[in-house]
């Protein structure tokens, strides 16, 4: 093991590599083993008396709540399914928000094996009457039969399932059992179709679907999946950082919807155990007080608390690091020293995360210095490097999930972009973006007396995206409308039912589409991270000191110039139509002839290049004008797939 | 004396003092008149009082310390009024100078029950001085809240309110329940460190009775205030660190969200990383 873990402060939730000492919290740990345990015996036993069942552990900032989830993914491994939720910042948290996020980590890996794999093996071996503790070699007995001999296999083994629990989705179960033995881009489609994710046409072929799962069905499919998981690999549903869900001390929609979504899963979901961690203090003043007693009973059927290490657990814990740094120049307490360890064993208050940034400064040969004063300028650096090397991580995830999104051919999550906008929108001077309460759009954009809905446009198939632009259209009669969607997922020429659709939006004189590019949406993902873990106290700055909400916010508005995004400044720079019949507004991507000019000139030519082209004429061109141009052109204009085109009408 | 010897040579004086042992271990008490021979009589009680019972003028009775013992064992209650007929072969002034003895050495425990005071084993738990008055202090303003919202029709009580001080005041009692039932049962590791100066065990008295039931914390600001006015503010924080090294407790650091005004900041002492200690909970090996 390199010294890559002491760099890690915060634990990571998925990560395999990782040093713990067993015996620390391990009531806590216990807790959740015997719930899950419980729960999968009465999923056999009595399958009529089977509920959910719900935890509540509490912990200072850097107590190991992370890495409580970590150790317990270690320790159960594939006997149980782990799902880690974040919620999110400023937007409610859905059925179809926990769905897509439940079926995203199924993909995930626990023990070489994916996560769907242990679910959809030990379920096999269930039906089947075997033990549930080998889903690998279920899995491969079913892989190497012959496909129409497993297919016949598994509709057998679906109505085995129907007759045990008639309750359950049929379709959903059909394409779950089909995951595991799906590959490549059928597998992608199973998933992105089982997350509740709008599937595009390809997508919705190869699985045999005429449609992607309606926002009605997401509690039927959690229901499902909870349901057949329970008896071999039962879900566990770990609610970290609760604390962003309060809202200034007082009690915010977000609060009352979690509150209500989890209460109801407690009611009427079969199988799933819920662990809700949070902050003590947060939880204890600001969450359970507004928790209603029916929300409070159903919630904290069970209550932990995570202790801080004792003086004896403190060693073991140093010495476990110190014996996993790569090339000790002596045994321990090296680096540490006698003296700075005596410190660390008897000082009050030290929580795991602080004694590994104390044994990373001691391998950096930083003296013990119990409280360096430090002057407000050196205070100032340290912050900054910290907060910068922050960002630069939450910039790194974000990319790896844009390319993730990438390679399976999907969009991002647009209740996280929704949340990264209004993140955003906290570091505005003139402008202010709000959820939408009325639920017509996403977000709302008010600049000074005028206001604009913003609509997120994710779907992937041209019905239900030109279903949305319909109601859009319908949004744009009274009120100024934004559509944004990724760059990445533009609108195929093919799509020619949508485009008129997006015409018919843009022609109302209301409404503007709005492109966001990937660099974009990674620095939107990336603040919504950072913001989130600044509310936990996760932020530290380069000595390991956790900064406040208020020197993180104050760092990103002095040194991330948010209002300058490109995002941004589309949203802003072009104001929203003042909500007057009166006023008519001009078209923001209104036609010209620069494009058509130019494809004449050139006959044909692929996108880019006609692009590069107008841009040489009119620095003011964009990619999206170009090819709004295009399609007002209609008939005039030929398309040879997605990126060539040519003049068809040269008059 | 010669009418004594013959007595005595017929009479078994260690079978009367036997059987007489054994009546006064059964009924406490036994009347002078009922001992005979009559001529042997100040030789048996000589030799009952030689075995610690106890010689009135009237009776030969079991020690009444010794009877008021075994009336107060395995947790019986008895009313103060009623112990003539527990305690027997006493008058009222040495009931109440009994009474009162007892109290004072900490072999019995006198308590209130409705309106009756009652005696109480030692191994009784009962509040103390400081656990009264934290326990007065949570529930006398419910009691008056209860009282005007009675006195008003459509008046009610927040429920999160209620709860919160009746919360307070069962965090008093967690320390009396049985060892399964408590929340927080100092483990062998710590009692081993039981606290030898007054100081430290009013700290823990004072963390106990300020403890969230639901949570097994104390907050520190809560903590300094019941300690406060004997102890200073400065001196409780000095406790507290010191406490926490003897690892009687744990200082946990706040992780609220600027929830701590400038007056509970000030009591916190302050922790590693530029933290504030702001909870505190015994160490404990049971759940919380």
């Amino acid at each position: 093991m390199s010294r890559a873990f002491l760099d890690a402060v915060h634990a990571d939730p998925w990560s395999d590599d990782f040093v713990d000492l067993a015996t620390l919290n391990e009531g806590a740990s216990d807790a959740i083993e015997e719930a899950i345990a419980k729960l999968r015996a009465t999923a056999r036993e009595e399958p009529r008396a089977l509920r959910s069942t719900s935890l509540v552990v509490l912990g200072s900032p850097g107590a190991g709540k992370t890495h409580l989830f970590a150790r317990l993914r270690r320790r159960i491994g594939p006997r149980a399914v782990f799902v880690h939720i974040r919620p999110l910042v400023h937007a409610e948290m859905t059925p179809r928000f926990l769905l897509g996020e439940i079926v995203s980590q199924l993909a995930h890996t626990t023990q070489g094996l994916p996560q769907i794999s242990a679910l959809v093996g030990s379920l096999l071996a269930y039906l089947d009457g075997a033990s549930t503790g080998f889903p690998t070699a279920f899995l491969e007995a079913y892989a190497e039969m012959p496909e129409k001999s497993r297919e016949e296999r598994l509709d057998a083994d679906l109505e085995r399932a129907l007759e045990k629990w008639p309750e359950l989705d049929e379709s959903y179960l059909r394409r779950l059992l089909r995951a595991p033995f799906a590959t490549g881009a059928t597998r992608r489609a199973l998933l992105a179709w089982l997350s509740g994710r709008d599937c595009d046409v390809a997508q919705l072929q190869r699985i045999g679907a005429t449609a992607s799962l309606s926002e009605d069905i997401a509690p039927i499919a959690i229901r499902t999946l909870a349901m057949v998981a329970a008896p071999g690999a039962p879900i566990v549903l770990v609610f970290d950082q609760l604390e962003n869900l309060v809202e200034g001390g007082a009690v915010g929609s977000r609060l009352l919807a979690y509150a209500h979504l989890t209460s109801e899963l407690v009611d009427t979901v079969r199988g799933l155990t819920l662990v809700h961690m949070a902050l003590d203090s947060e939880w204890d003043r600001g969450i359970e007080p507004t928790l209603n007693p029916s929300q409070r009973s159903r919630l904290v059927m069970r209550r932990e608390t995570l202790a801080l290490p004792t003086g004896k657990e403190r060693e073991e814990l140093l010495r476990l690091w110190c014996q996993k740094l790569p090339d000790p120049a002596e045994s321990f307490p090296w680096p540490l020293g006698e003296s700075r360890l005596a410190r660390l064993k008897t000082q009050p208050g030290l929580t795991p995360r602080m004694l590994l940034l104390e044994c990373r400064r001691a391998l950096d040969g930083e003296p013990d210095v119990e409280t360096a004063a430090t002057s407000p300028a050196d205070q100032k650096a340290d912050n900054d490097e910290g907060l910068q090397g922050e960002w630069d991580s939450c910039l790194n995830r974000s990319r790896r999930v844009l390319n993730d999104a990438a390679e399976q051919r999907t969009g991002l999550d647009a209740a996280r972009l929704a949340d990264g906008l209004l993140c955003a929108g906290r570091f505005l001077a003139d402008a202010e973006i709000s959820p939408d309460k009325q639920g017509r759009a996403r977000l709302t954009l008010r600049t000074g007396q005028q206001r604009a809905h913003l609509a997120i446009l994710a779907e992937g198939h041209p019905k239900s995206l030109g279903s949305a632009l319909n109601k859009l259209t319908v949004l744009a009669k009274d009120t100024s409308v934004i559509a944004i969607r990724e760059r990445a997922r533009e609108l195929p020429p093919t799509w020619k039912d949508t485009l008129a659709r997006r015409r018919a939006l843009l022609a109302s004189g209301r409404a503007r589409w709005v492109d966001l590019d990937p660099d974009d949406c990674a620095n939107l993902l990336a603040l919504d991270e950072l913001l989130q873990s600044a509310r936990s106290g996760d932020v530290t700055n380069s000595q390991g000191e956790a900064l406040t909400e208020d020197v993180v916010v104050g760092w990103v508005a002095s040194e991330l110039d948010v209002s300058a995004w490109p995002i941004m400044k589309d949203l802003v720079a072009a104001p929203a139509e003042v909500e007057s019949p009166e006023v008519e507004p001009p078209l923001v991507l209104g036609p010209s002839e620069h494009s058509l000019l130019t494809l004449k000139r050139l006959r044909i030519a692929s996108i880019d290049r006609l692009v590069r082209e107008v841009i040489r004429l009119e620095p003011k061109a964009t990619r999206a004008s170009v090819q709004a141009e295009l399609e007002a052109a209609g008939k005039r204009v030929g398309w040879f797939g997605r990126a060539i085109v040519c003049v068809k009408d040269a008059t | 004396m010669a009418q004594r010897k013959k007595v005595a040579s017929v009479v078994d004086v260690g079978a009367i003092v036997s059987a007489l042992r054994d009546e006064l271990e059964r009924e406490a008490i036994v009347k002078l008149a009922r001992i005979k021979p009559t001529q042997l009589r100040a030789e048996i009680v000589e030799k009952l009082v030689q075995d610690g019972f106890e010689l009135t003028k009237t009776l030969v009775r079991r020690p009444l310390a010794a009877q008021l013992h075994a009336a107060l064992q395995h947790g019986a209650l008895v009313p103060v009024k009623a112990l003539g007929s527990h305690v027997r072969g006493a008058t009222a002034p040495e009931l109440k100078r009994l009474t009162e003895a007892a109290v004072r050495d900490g072999t019995a425990r006198l308590v209130l029950r409705g309106a009756v005071e009652v005696l109480a084993g030692a191994e009784v738990p009962v509040l103390s001085g400081p656990e009264v008055e934290a326990l007065r202090t949570s529930v006398v303003g419910l009691g008056k809240a209860l009282e005007k919202v009675t006195r008003k029709r459509g008046l009610s009580l927040l429920t999160t309110d209620a709860t919160a001080v009746l919360s307070d005041a069962l965090a008093v009692f967690a320390q009396h329940q049985p060892a399964t039932m408590r929340l927080a049962a100092p483990r062998p590791a710590a009692l081993s460190r039981q606290p030898h100066d007054d100081a430290m065990r009013a700290l823990l008295d004072a963390v106990d009775s300020t403890r969230d039931l639901r949570t097994g914390l104390s907050f520190v600001p809560a903590v300094v205030g019941r300690l406060a006015p004997k102890v200073s503010a400065t001196a409780a924080v000095k406790l507290l660190l010191a406490a926490a090294e003897r690892e009687l407790l744990e200082l946990r650091p706040e992780g609220g969200i600027g929830r701590l005004s400038d007056a509970e900041l000030s009591v916190c002492p302050p922790g590693p990383h530029d933290t504030r200690l702001s909870w505190a909970r015994r160490l404990t090996g049971g759940a919380t």
